[in-house]
């Protein structure tokens, strides 16, 4: 070979591997973020946040117009008044106007990935990190709090009166002072906490599940323990907020068990085996509830006496809790055909959208 | 298949010693040292054999068969067969270990990469991962905080408000340092392995660097280690070549690691003229004289 040639090729394949470096975003996967209003779905996967109205599944808007591989964003979008507020992996959270998609201020202080969805109270915002802070801000972006842990949060806050309570990957639930931020009270469960607590108005009751194979219930005002399911290996890890019917308490666990317990007293009213793995939460209906099984099939029950209604294959992974909107049951796809699939409350489906290039 | 024999034993030995060590940094560094002590009798057969074969390309007739069968490929083939052959070297000697290696360093990442689960599906991924009898319970989630580093996040040192990239600063000069160390002795002018080793000495850093400087600081942090460990394990079979590194250093020249094959049979009478002269012994000797006496002279059969 003659060495000019040979030089063009090394030089062409170093500028192959080097602009492929350059290309190179967050090292992370994961599952889409989903919310939903009256009228449309966002949808936050790689490096957009999309708008998608709900009746024809069409897109409205996508945020940032041009995206790049630096910025993914995963985390579901928080819907408020007008306002779209969503963090990405570029350690940065956003405030977007709901009716273009228009940036209108961001927040860059964070040293780490946002990943869960935000809290909205008034004017005050409460986004957790994975930077191991949870960060409260004020109607214009600026900062307002800090709490830090020695590790980060993936679950959404949940707004009390006064308090701001956080799950934690560290396995502590934790309670904070809305204005302040300060440390109210901290509870130790048995593993690292994914998904929000449910919260109980009428007793002032928390209900939280761990990777701990565990569902607890604890007093929101001092953080006290009431009772614990799963001491006796009846549950595996649980990656989702418990849903909250009537005096029950509906969850699943990683194995595909679900479980209806007495919410004052902990115990069990019935089960229901899945059989196949589910990550994503449980959604409600009427008088009936859907479950996301993870290897991609959506299926619902009747409430009453958890006869199936129907079942619906879907050509991808299911790891997010589906939302309703417009009538429409959405589901957001993993490693599908389609980023988002639509069904009607019967199950039909009724569209599909996948983000044009 | 993949992930059962290799990714899968890989994350749960590393985290293992995490839950040993309780720091998951030290536990990256001790594990791919491990992993570099497992493999290191693959690493020693590699480097015997690239020794013998380079051994073998500096001998003058080697280098006159190169010349005389140029613009004959088919003949040059056979010619270097038949030498190899004779000479009991593998022109793949070097290749095989290294293959072998290959799944295990590729194993020995992406088993980092899982271990450092930072999103839920990342999470529940690993956990499905965990062998039943490491709790997934205590091990999940790991920390992720070294030194000044967040292990699942790229590296920066503020000093002074400047937010320095130190571990990729680290891992361009060790880069440079494990290829300058390894780069093995030219064998003339137009040595285009020398050319490309010279070439991949300069580009290599660089993209080590970069991927240091883009990806989380827990592959840098693994970068660093194996950089370093492949250094060791070079110089611990004599075959880092330092002089290229200080040449100010007179270091005794490493002895040529003995081919596993006698020396070259007798060629035609045309070669005689072509017998290289003993290497003349200096008193000083310089970094390019050290250099010269890494190679390797062939003694004929009287």
């Amino acid at each position: 070979m003659k060495k000019p040639l040979y030089k063009i090729i090394l030089l062409f394949l170093f500028s192959a591997v080097l602009l492929a470096g350059c290309a190179m975003g967050p090292r992370a996967e994961s599952a889409p973020g989903l919310s939903a209003d009256e009228s449309a779905v966002y949808v936050s996967y790689m490096q957009h946040v999309y708008k998608v109205d709900a009746k024809i599944g069409t897109e409205l808007w996508r945020f940032p117009a041009a995206g790049t591989v630096q910025v993914v964003f995963y985390a579901p979008p928080l819907l408020n008044e007008g306002s779209v507020f969503v963090g990405d992996l570029a350690n940065k959270f956003h405030k977007l106007d709901s009716a273009n998609g228009s940036e209108i201020w961001n927040f860059s202080e964070g040293k780490g990935w946002f990943q869960a969805r935000a809290a909205m109270d008034g004017v005050l915002v409460i986004a957790p990190s994975s930077d191991r802070s949870v960060y409260a801000l004020n109607a214009d972006g600026s900062l307002k709090w800090k709490y830090s842990s020695e590790f980060g949060f993936l679950a959404e806050p949940l707004l009390l009166e006064d308090a701001v309570i956080m799950a934690g990957l560290d396995h502590y639930l934790v309670a904070l002072n809305k204005e302040t931020g300060e440390l109210l009270w901290k509870t130790e469960l048995k593993g690292a906490l994914i998904a929000a607590p449910a919260f109980d108005p009428a007793t002032g009751n928390l209900f939280v599940g761990s990777l701990g194979n565990e569902l607890v219930s604890i007093n929101s005002k001092d953080g006290s323990l009431n009772w614990t399911f799963g001491q006796n290996g009846e549950i595996t890890a649980i990656y989702a907020t418990p849903l909250i019917v009537g005096d029950s308490l509906m969850f699943a666990d990683e194995s595909g068990k679900i479980f209806s317990l007495n919410r004052a007293t902990g115990s069990v009213e019935w089960t229901l085996d899945a059989g196949s793995e589910i990550i994503a939460g449980i959604l409600p209906l009427e008088d009936s509830f859907v479950i996301a099984l993870e290897k991609g099939e959506l299926r619902a029950y009747k409430l009453a006496d958890r006869s199936p209604l129907w079942t619906r294959t879907i050509n991808g992974k299911l790891y997010t809790t589906p939302v309703v909107s417009s009538d429409k049951i959405v589901v957001a796809v993993t490693r599908g055909d389609a980023l988002l699939q639509a069904y009607d409350l019967a199950g039909n489906p009724v569209w599909s959208f996948t983000p044009a290039r | 298949m993949w992930d059962t024999l290799i990714i899968q034993p890989f994350t749960n030995v590393l985290l293992a010693i995490t839950m040993v060590v309780k720091n998951f940094g030290v536990a990256i560094i001790l594990f791919t040292l491990l992993i570099k002590l497992i493999t290191y009798p693959l690493t020693a057969k590699q480097l015997k054999q690239t020794a013998a074969m380079q051994k073998l390309q500096s001998d003058p007739r080697y280098k006159k068969m190169m010349e005389k069968y140029r613009d004959n490929k088919e003949k040059l083939a056979e010619e270097q067969m038949k030498l190899y052959k004779e000479t009991g070297v593998s022109p793949f000697g070097s290749c095989l270990p290294t293959l072998i290696q290959l799944p295990i360093i590729i194993g020995l990442y992406q088993s980092i990469i899982k271990a450092m689960a930072a999103t839920p599906l990342e999470i529940f991924r690993l956990e499905r991962l965990i062998y039943p009898f490491l709790d997934a319970t205590k091990i999940l989630p790991i920390q992720s905080r070294f030194l000044w580093m967040d292990l699942g996040q790229p590296e920066r040192l503020p000093i002074l408000g400047i937010q320095i990239p130190v571990l990729a600063i680290i891992v361009v000069a060790t880069t440079w340092l494990q290829s300058k160390a390894m780069e093995p002795p030219t064998t003339g002018a137009g040595d285009q392995a020398a050319a490309m080793t010279k070439s991949l000495n300069i580009y290599m850093p660089i993209l080590m660097g970069w991927m240091a400087y883009s990806l989380a600081s827990g592959l840098a942090l693994y970068f660093l280690v194996s950089n370093v460990a492949t250094v060791v394990q070079y110089s611990a079979q004599g075959r880092a070549n330092w002089s290229r590194l200080f040449p100010w250093i007179k270091t005794k020249a490493p002895e040529p690691v003995p081919a596993p094959a006698p020396a070259l049979p007798e060629e035609d009478e045309d070669d005689e003229d072509e017998e290289p002269e003993p290497p003349k012994p200096v008193s000083k000797p310089s970094a390019r004289a050290a250099v010269k006496q890494q190679r390797p002279q062939y003694k004929r059969k009287k």
